[in-house]
């Protein structure tokens, strides 16, 4: 098979050496079914062992391997090299987040909004398993089937300008996740979850620039999400002031 | 512990339905005034289109306040959410309160040439 020669232009920065993040420019012989994390993988293993990013699956399922490619956030094992074929490929750190070293980002503030929503089914009773399953028909999985795909790969809080501007912005992915279980028939945690989503820098900072919906690699539509807990936050405050003995739940 | 922001949720419930009203409501009128008035089209003999709407039944009225507050409210949401996204959040304030006094000044303007137009208004059933 034949090989083209890309130039991949990556983003370097080692705190304890640099004080600035610069680029560096490597020459990677490629084949048409080679992706940017291939490309990576080869500076490490053939240029340069020093170079530092995140993977794992190597085929779109763990959400590790995001970054900046070309501008636009993707997973660097769904990007085919042979795209850029004639331009230089840039591939930078997801943007929002600080850099650690090269393409590898702070997590922390996801991980804490993600822990926040509480991602899991909460039962106000948890029934002993020898009582059954707690059971779904087809139309309640649907309900909430397409936001449980979301990978946690924060593609879309690089995509967000919200975020960008205001950190405190709970976000996409955490939305989509926390309305994927206020959606599942099985849950009882409202109560719990309907404070953070709609406080003030729940879902209500969404200027609905939609971003996060074009860059989710998995099809998810945070966008969706987001307004549609949005109807919920509105229906419930006005049901409060209709109803204030408990119109609101 | 975090608090929901009941007033901002109504308040997005308003300008949501103004969002409606915009999509809906304001092309209808913009056809009626700007298009079939203007060519003859409008099938209502010998009237403008404002009175034709006024004055035949009090929904008429209501479509009027209704189709230019929800638009302006609808549109000083959308002018707050663009400061944001531009990032102007230095003269956000002081561009979102010239926003609201616009609009309030025009919701207020509306309502007092539709009273005045109509001053029955909410003397009848």
């Amino acid at each position: 098979m034949s090989q083209d020669v890309a130039t991949v232009r990556v983003t370097r920065y080692r705190p304890e050496k640099d004080g600035e993040p610069f680029f560096q420019d490597y020459k990677v012989p490629y084949r048409k079914d080679m992706v940017v994390l291939d490309a990576l993988n080869y500076i490490k293993a053939n240029l340069d062992g020093t170079l530092t990013y995140r993977w794992s699956c190597r085929m779109g399922v763990c959400g590790s391997c995001g970054a900046s490619v070309d501008g636009v956030p993707k997973l660097t094992c769904a990007s085919f090299l042979h795209e850029f074929k004639g331009r230089t490929i840039k591939v930078e750190p997801l943007p929002h987040f600080p850099v650690i070293k090269d393409l590898v980002v702070n997590m922390d503030d996801f991980m804490h909004k993600l822990v926040e929503i509480k991602p899991w089914i909460i039962r106000d009773k948890e029934s002993p398993p020898e009582e059954g399953e707690y059971r779904q028909s087809a139309e309640e999985l649907e309900r909430y089937q397409q936001f449980s795909s979301c990978i946690n790969c924060m593609l879309c809080y690089s995509a967000c300008p919200v975020y960008g501007l205001n950190e405190k912005f709970l976000g996409p992915a955490a939305t989509a996740l926390a309305y994927r279980y206020i959606k599942d028939s099985r849950d009882q945690g409202k109560d719990a979850r309907f404070p953070i989503v709609h406080e003030i820098e729940g879902v209500w900072e969404c200027t609905l620039v939609g971003e996060c919906s074009v860059v989710c690699p998995k099809g998810v539509d945070p966008m969706l999400a987001i307004q549609k807990t949005k109807i919920l936050g509105a229906t419930n405050a006005l049901k409060s002031l209709l109803m204030p003995r408990g119109g609101g739940k | 512990m975090p608090k929901v922001a009941r007033l901002h949720a109504i308040l997005w419930g308003v300008f949501s339905m103004g969002g409606f009203i915009a999509a809906f409501l304001l092309p209808v009128l913009i056809y009626l005034v700007g298009i079939a008035y203007p060519l003859g089209l409008w099938p209502v003999t010998n009237e403008d289109p404002t009175s034709a709407i006024l004055n035949h039944h009090h929904i008429g009225t209501l479509f009027l306040f209704v189709t230019v507050a929800g638009s302006l409210y609808h549109g000083i949401f959308r002018f707050q959410s663009t400061l944001t996204e531009v990032g102007l959040a230095r003269a956000k304030r002081a561009l979102e309160a010239i926003g609201y006094l616009i609009i309030i000044l025009g919701i207020l303007a509306t309502a007092i040439y539709l009273l005045q137009y109509n001053p029955s208004f909410f003397s009848l059933p």
